[in-house]
């Protein structure tokens, strides 16, 4: 399985917001850039098949690329 | 942890709900986790409860709109099912079982927990909780936890500390928001976004009771179609939510042919806010409106979806509650939303230690309606769709259909997800077939037309009756075809062959049936007309249809106009020659029926004799022979009239060998005549309306010992429940239901009542196919709601010479060709239509057609409407129509426009009610708004009771008739309720009571108790003495403060107070007063102004030929005898009273008929006013013209009748007018008393004028001369008239007026009466024949003669026959003494000569024939 990178997540996000990945400040609210709960659920699930265990409260609770690549960092090594 | 806390406003609407309904388990929401693997059962339910203990929510009970924490005593349920023959059904059963059980929020414990084992690897764990206290979102935090502790306990680990919140900071949470501007900018934004929104539509086309359970029915969605999701999705710009949630509103939006579709999306609200951590109840639902108009595509609508759902993100946290609220929607029928889409895939990543569990739901919770709910399914490769639905608007068999529609339907929209969502097939192929087997109507009937099925039945049963017509005609089939050929002859040779069209314009006798069958048998069309029509109708449909010929008979042919067909009537048929004929083919035209238009031009339906004889072999194959096997031969009733295409029914029925009977008007009109003749005669088919069938059964059809007619067609108008009940268990008798516009020959779709509990109009009939589509032609699945088009052999040809029209109603469509009908239907499961109303305007009342705008064309063509519309309302007696006015400059009376709408339409066409608006109600989109449009007020009792016997009687029958409690003399029997229908009913009660035939029009124009007793006094004589009751003597009661006392004369002549200025006396005293005085006249007149008053005045001179000059010294005085003050003012009675110097009373209320009671005001209180005007600011001499009768008496008199004789109330002539005259000569007298100088002037019978001999119509006299002229008859000792001409009554009275004689009565009387046989004499002399009859003879004559007038609406012979008692008789003539006046007044013959001269220069008297009748 493939490790997931910081560019990785972030590409995946933009990727769902419709935006260039260039697009995405790493501190932007991603909320206010079009995130919503179904998206969330669904990278969620994309991210798990890397391996990461992460629930819908830990990264709503802190909704930007640089927060969840804290949660999600112990998976991408 | 607090003692308690308030609840969230989520929990308040949920907690609200319940305690609106206790005994409802609808809350409780439950799921499950399907766990296969390894589990430790005992470490999970550990697991359950250290989590339960955490979660704040699940401690907690309910008590007076608060949460008390009150931690529960329970336990872990576990449930062993391996033993089962289906372990997880018998599991699901148990957890169906529990989530049904209602819980009480302030006692019970509010939630459970079971572990099923279905066998030693695989469990599941049921969790239920009322949705009060947790929601979907709550649920999984709960269940992720249970998942991380148990994995902790498995591994021997302590459980790591939960990550929860506090219910206390989502309640400060909340509070915060409630209190920020955000909530009022929340507020206004969906506001805003409500407006001018229409309601929500459900599928089920209607709302049901809140239920206590929920049905489901579920699909899977594979992975193939998320990923065509996903697809679209990038397409669209948004989530794959957003996308199956536009395909669901698609979905809704064909299934509805609702342009917008208002769906109910849940939202979680937890990002961003502390209730990300914590289980508790926070959901809310908002609205989505997508919009179909623009005919988009799944990318579009998706894309509508995302926008909504982004723009509107920051007011999600609105309470729908509040929302609801905000909108008055609270105790309305009107929904917040449409169906909900519940998508909300939830984390639910569970690992039990390692072994991986995946949720099912088991009850989402309470649905109002429906709710489309989509899960991740357990294999993660695609979704699971659960369709719950309200079982009060549903069934498992239509949510299982909607679930197969959606996935197919959703498939077919993501292959072509750029093509419009209006083109997507939503048939299932199972259904397609469905529609194909239901249409598979082909029979092969032997070909023919009409003509060829009578003149095969003709051979067939030659001897056998065919036709018993209301003339009392019986024909037999031999019979009937002789008379037939005899006048096809007549009409070949007139002109009528194939390709062209009669007119029939008959009664109803068997000729007109013959002229039908002798019509086909030349091959033309007949074009039936009814006889009612006004004859502005009557030339429209000439006009429209150009007929070559037409039949009538010679009393109607003088209403027809002008036209270039040969006209023939059937008085007298000579025997005509067989000509020649050419047949008509099965294509050729039928007949034209004439149905209303909505632009005010009705059109005519082309119906062949392919259609008719088409239903001819269905109605003999599945109605009439069945009929005959138990019955035989059957008596058919044709009640229906010849213009309208249902008379068919019954001609069926008479090719089939029945025996038809042609009912005639006035009993066809009247259910109780009606059932009388089905009684006697043995009727065994009837065809009537649904309303109609109501009155029958009100009069008693279906009672002991009645004959029931074995057969009988409902048709013409949709069949309500109860009726339908009725008409099912009527043991004896078999109803059909028969549904077809007229444009498709009678009847397309047929029923038997006993086949269906509730209504249906059926399948179709013979070789005749329907099929329902959605606006855009497009087949609707069964089920659904659309229009119902007909193809197949019962079309017409079209409309007669309306291309335009028919290329709109009769369309091409997938290789067939169509009629559109505009009603709405559906198809049953089992292949039956229902009836669900019309797609426009058009509506039927009691069976008519009605196209409002044909009623408003005329209506606004009526100069005093600016504006109408013409609406069906619900009334009293039933559905009528009622036409909201706005007037233009001058008022619009509601009889006047009732008459003005008479004159042009059918009776069932014209509205019954008027309101007057000052404008239309208009929706947003400038439409007539019509739930705007006010109820017609019943204005009942509003005015006085009725207060003569003959007024009580009618008031008893109209409120009988309309089937009320109290009915008011002035009110409008159309107001209250009655329509035409009605109005038969009416005029037969009247009819019985009082023996006299009254027609429809008088109702019209005399609508209230009032006017229709005036209108039966002038027909009929009273019955009653006409002051029954009243004590007349007691009646001279003058008040006392009506004296002379010491108030000032002025001693002048400058100015004189005349009443009754404008009737024939009053005419010629103010001519007079003008000619032979220098005073002022002050008219008192009945008008609204004063030039009015001036019009009349002048109007009424020129009538009896006097000059209208010296206007200019005569004041009008707008006012009315029958009011207090005389109608004036007090400041305008007291100026009168000061202004002039002596008043001539003359005005009254002539009306030999009426009673006392009614002519009291005018005449009796009338006077005490002019007394008492003569007696305020200064003392007025009162000149009272009164009548010789007041001094004539019934029971004897004296040789000579002095001046000073007032006979006794007892001995007056029973007259009411009389009786009037005499309490008011007694006023006068009392006035004369007390010191007011009063003369009392008392003409006998007024003349015309002795040189031009202008007279009143009104004479009793002249009118009854008339009369003998009429009859050719004058009777022997017709006695003497006293009569003078009116001019010379003015001037006498003038000059004792001039003369200022007071304190005497004067008779003005000839001093040489009139005798009536010289009358007659002089009349012979001027060629006029008169036979000499004696007097029952005569008056033989007379009423013979008076009757068939009235038969024709002319009453005036009835009226004279009235007065007839008044001529002569024995005894001498009155000799009236003359002490006081003087003068030389009376009939000389030159006075004589004046009078005939006048009468039949005017027409009066008809002209004398020269020859012999």
């Amino acid at each position: 399985m493939p490790q997931l990178t910081f560019d990785a997540v972030r590409t995946a996000v933009a990727e769902r917001l419709y935006l260039e990945p260039e697009e995405l400040s790493d501190t932007a609210d991603l909320f206010d850039e079009g995130m919503d709960s179904v998206t969330v659920v669904d990278l969620i699930e994309q991210w798990r098949e890397h391996g990461a265990e992460i629930s819908f409260a830990e990264l709503a609770e802190k909704p930007t690329l640089r927060a969840w690549w804290d949660v999600l960092r112990p998976a991408g090594g | 942890m607090a003692d308690s806390w308030p609840l969230t406003s989520a929990q308040y609407g949920i907690w609200v709900g319940q305690q609106l309904d206790p005994a409802s388990p609808a809350y409780n929401t439950a799921e499950y986790v399907d766990v296969e693997g390894t589990l430790d059962v005992a470490v999970l339910a550990r697991a359950i409860r250290h989590t339960v203990r955490e979660v704040e929510a699940l401690s907690v009970r309910f008590a007076d709109g608060r949460q008390l924490v009150d931690p529960p005593e329970w336990q872990v349920q576990v449930v062993d099912v391996s033993n089962a023959a289906d372990p997880r059904a018998a599991a699901e059963a148990w957890m169906a079982e529990d989530v049904a059980r209602p819980v009480d929020l302030g006692a019970d414990v509010l939630f459970a927990h079971a572990i099923f084992r279905l066998a030693d690897e695989h469990h599941l764990w049921y969790h239920r909780v009322h949705h009060v206290l947790l929601d979907g979102y709550g649920l999984s935090l709960v269940a992720r936890r249970v998942a991380d502790v148990y994995t902790a306990l498995r591994r021997g680990e302590t459980p790591p500390a939960h990550e929860f919140g506090t219910l206390q900071s989502v309640l400060d949470e909340e509070a915060a928001y409630l209190a920020s501007p955000e909530h009022g900018r929340d507020a206004e934004f969906w506001a805003e976004y409500q407006e001018d929104r229409p309601a929500p539509v459900t599928l089920a086309g209607r709302t049901g009771l809140l239920p206590h359970h929920v049905l489901r029915a579920k699909t899977e969605v594979d992975k193939s179609t998320v990923d065509g999701l996903r697809a679209t999705a990038r397409v669209a710009g948004g989530n794959w939510t957003d996308v199956l949630i536009a395909a669901l509103s698609a979905y809704v939006h064909r299934m509805t042919g609702a342009e917008q579709v208002s769906l109910a999306v849940p939202v979680m609200l937890r990002t961003g806010s502390v209730a990300l951590r914590v289980p508790c109840m926070v959901l809310n639902v908002v609205q989505l409106y997508t919009d179909f108009s623009g005919n988009p595509s799944l990318v579009d609508v998706a894309r509508q979806v995302s926008k909504h759902l982004k723009r509107s993100r920051r007011h999600h946290r609105y309470r729908y509650e509040q929302l609801r609220r905000d909108l008055g929607l609270l105790n309305n029928e009107r929904k917040l939303f449409g169906p909900s889409a519940n998508i909300m895939p939830f984390d639910y990543g569970l690992r039990f230690d390692g072994t991986p569990g995946s949720v099912r739901n088991v009850s989402a919770g309470l649905v109002e309606d429906l709710a489309f709910n989509v899960y991740n399914r357990a294999d993660g490769t695609g979704l699971s769709i659960a369709l719950d639905g309200n079982p009060n608007s549903y069934d498992l068999e239509d949510l299982t259909a909607h679930t197969e529609r959606i996935s197919t339907f959703l498939r077919r929209l993501l292959d072509h997800p750029d093509a419009p969502v209006a083109e997507a097939d939503l048939l299932l192929d199972r259904e397609r077939a469905a529609l194909d087997s239901w249409n598979a109507t082909e029979r092969a009937w032997p070909d023919g037309t009409i003509d060829d099925l009578l003149a095969v039945r003709v051979a067939q049963t030659p001897d056998r009756t065919a036709l018993v017509a209301a003339d009392r005609v019986s024909l037999t089939f031999a019979e009937l075809d002789q008379r037939v050929n005899q006048v096809a002859a007549l009409l070949t040779a007139r002109g009528a062959r194939p390709g062209t069209r009669v007119l029939h314009l008959l009664p109803r006798t068997a000729d007109a049936v013959i002229a039908l069958f002798a019509t086909l048998r030349t091959g033309a069309a007949y074009v039936p007309v009814d006889t009612e029509y006004p004859a502005r109708r009557l030339a429209f449909l000439l006009a429209d249809s150009q007929p070559q010929v037409i039949v009538t008979t010679v009393d109607l042919a003088g209403g027809l106009p002008a036209t270039t067909a040969s006209v023939i009537t059937l008085d007298d048929l000579a025997d005509e020659q067989a000509a020649p004929r050419t047949p008509a083919t099965p294509d050729d035209p039928l007949c034209l029926i004439y149905t209303s238009g909505s632009t005010g031009r009705p059109k005519g339906a082309v119906i062949t004799h392919r259609g008719m004889v088409n239903l001819f072999h269905h109605h003999r194959t599945t109605m009439i022979e069945p009929a005959e096997l138990s019955h035989g031969v059957l008596r058919a009733a044709l009640t229906a009239s010849l213009s309208f295409d249902t008379s068919w029914e019954g001609l069926l029925w008479l090719l089939a060998g029945h025996e038809l009977h042609f009912i005639a008007d006035d009993v066809r009109r009247d259910p109780a005549a009606l059932l009388r003749y089905v009684d006697t005669h043995r009727i065994g088919f009837l065809d009537i309306t649904p309303t109609y069938a109501e009155e029958l059964l009100s009069a008693g059809m279906l009672d002991e010992g009645r004959h029931r007619p074995p057969v009988i067609a409902l048709g013409g108008e949709a069949t309500g429940p109860a009726l339908w009940t009725a008409m099912r268990e009527a043991t004896g008798i078999t109803t059909y239901n028969l549904y077809g516009p007229t444009e498709c020959t009678v009847d397309t779709v047929w029923s038997r009542l006993s086949c269906s509990p509730t209504p249906i109009i059926g399948t179709p009939v013979a070789n005749t196919r329907c099929h329902v589509v959605d606006q855009h032609m497009r087949l609707v699945p069964p089920g659904v709601v659309g229009e119902l088009c007909l193809g197949g052999t019962p079309l017409a040809l079209g409309y007669h010479d309306r291309d335009e029209l028919t290329a709109e109603k009769f369309v091409a469509w997938q290789g067939e060709r169509l009629y559109r009908t505009g009603d709405l239907v559906r198809w049953r499961p089992d292949g039956v239509l229902e009836y669900h109303g019309r797609a426009d305007d058009q509506v039927k009342i009691r069976g008519f057609r009605i196209e409002p705008g044909e009623a408003e064309a005329v209506l606004a063509a009526h100069p005093a409407v600016a504006q109408v519309a013409v609406v069906p309302r619900e009334g009293p007696g039933g559905d009528r129509l009622v036409a909201y006015v706005v007037p233009s400059d001058e008022t619009p009376d509601a009889a006047e426009l009732r008459a003005h709408a008479a004159a042009q339409l059918p009776d069932h066409l014209v509205p019954p009610v008027y309101v007057v608006l000052d404008r239309l109600p208009l929706t947003v989109n400038g439409k007539l708004d019509r739930a705007a449009l006010p109820e017609p007020t019943l204005t009942t009792s509003q005015g006085r009771k009725p207060d003569t016997e003959r007024e009580r009687a009618l008031a008893a029958l109209f409120a009988d008739t309309l089937d009320i409690e109290d009915v008011g003399a002035e009110d409008d029997f159309f107001v209250l309720g009655g329509h035409s229908l009605l109005v038969a009913k009416l005029l037969s009660r009247i009819r019985t009571e009082f023996g006299v035939r009254l027609g429809l029009r008088d109702v019209f124009d005399f609508p209230t108790v009032a006017a229709l007793a005036v209108r039966l006094d002038a027909v009929a004589p009273l019955a009653g003495h006409p002051w029954e009751g009243i004590d007349l003597t007691a009646e001279i009661d003058l008040d006392p403060a009506i004296t002379a006392a010491d108030l000032p004369r002025s001693g002048r002549l400058d100015a004189v107070l005349l009443t009754g200025a404008t009737g024939f006396l009053g005419s010629f005293l103010l001519r007079e007063l003008l000619d032979s005085t220098s005073a002022r006249v002050h008219a008192l007149v009945r008008a609204g102004n004063e030039p009015e008053a001036l019009d009349r005045l002048r109007t009424s001179l020129r009538r009896f030929s006097l000059s209208a000059d010296g206007l200019d010294r005569v004041v009008p005085v707008p006012g009315d005898l029958g009011l207090p003050a005389l109608g004036l003012s007090d400041v305008d009675f007291r100026r009168l009273a000061g202004e002039v110097d002596v008043v001539l009373h003359n005005g009254a209320r002539v009306n030999h008929l009426d009673s006392y009671p009614r002519l009291r005001a005018a005449n009796v209180q009338g006077t005490a006013e002019v007394l008492r005007l003569a007696t305020t600011a200064r003392l007025k001499p009162v000149h009272f013209v009164s009548t010789v009768d007041t001094a004539v008496a019934t029971d004897g008199n004296p040789a000579v009748v002095r001046e000073t004789r007032r006979v006794s109330a007892d001995s007056l002539l029973p007259n009411g007018y009389v009786a009037s005259k005499w309490v008011a000569e007694g006023l006068v007298l009392r006035a004369g008393e007390r010191g007011v100088p009063v003369a009392v002037h008392r003409p006998s019978r007024i003349g015309g004028h002795s040189t031009t001999g202008a007279v009143s119509a009104d004479d009793a006299l002249w009118n009854l001369v008339r009369a003998m002229v009429l009859i050719n008859a004058a009777p022997e000792n017709a006695g003497y008239a006293d009569v003078v001409p009116a001019d010379q009554v003015a001037a006498a009275v003038v000059r004792l007026l001039a003369d200022d004689k007071t304190g005497a009565t004067y008779h003005l009387t000839s001093t040489q009466p009139l005798d009536v046989a010289h009358v007659v004499d002089r009349l012979r002399d001027r060629g006029y024949h008169l036979d000499t009859l004696n007097r029952s003879a005569w008056l033989a004559r007379l009423t013979d003669a008076a009757e068939k007038a009235a038969d024709e609406g002319d009453f005036q012979l009835s009226i004279a026959a009235t007065h007839a008692p008044a001529l002569g008789g024995s005894g001498a003539p009155v000799v009236f003494g003359r002490d006081n006046a003087a003068g030389n007044l009376g009939v000389t013959d030159a006075v004589l000569d004046a009078y005939l001269d006048h009468f039949i220069d005017s027409g009066f008297f008809p002209a004398h024939h020269g020859k012999t009748a």
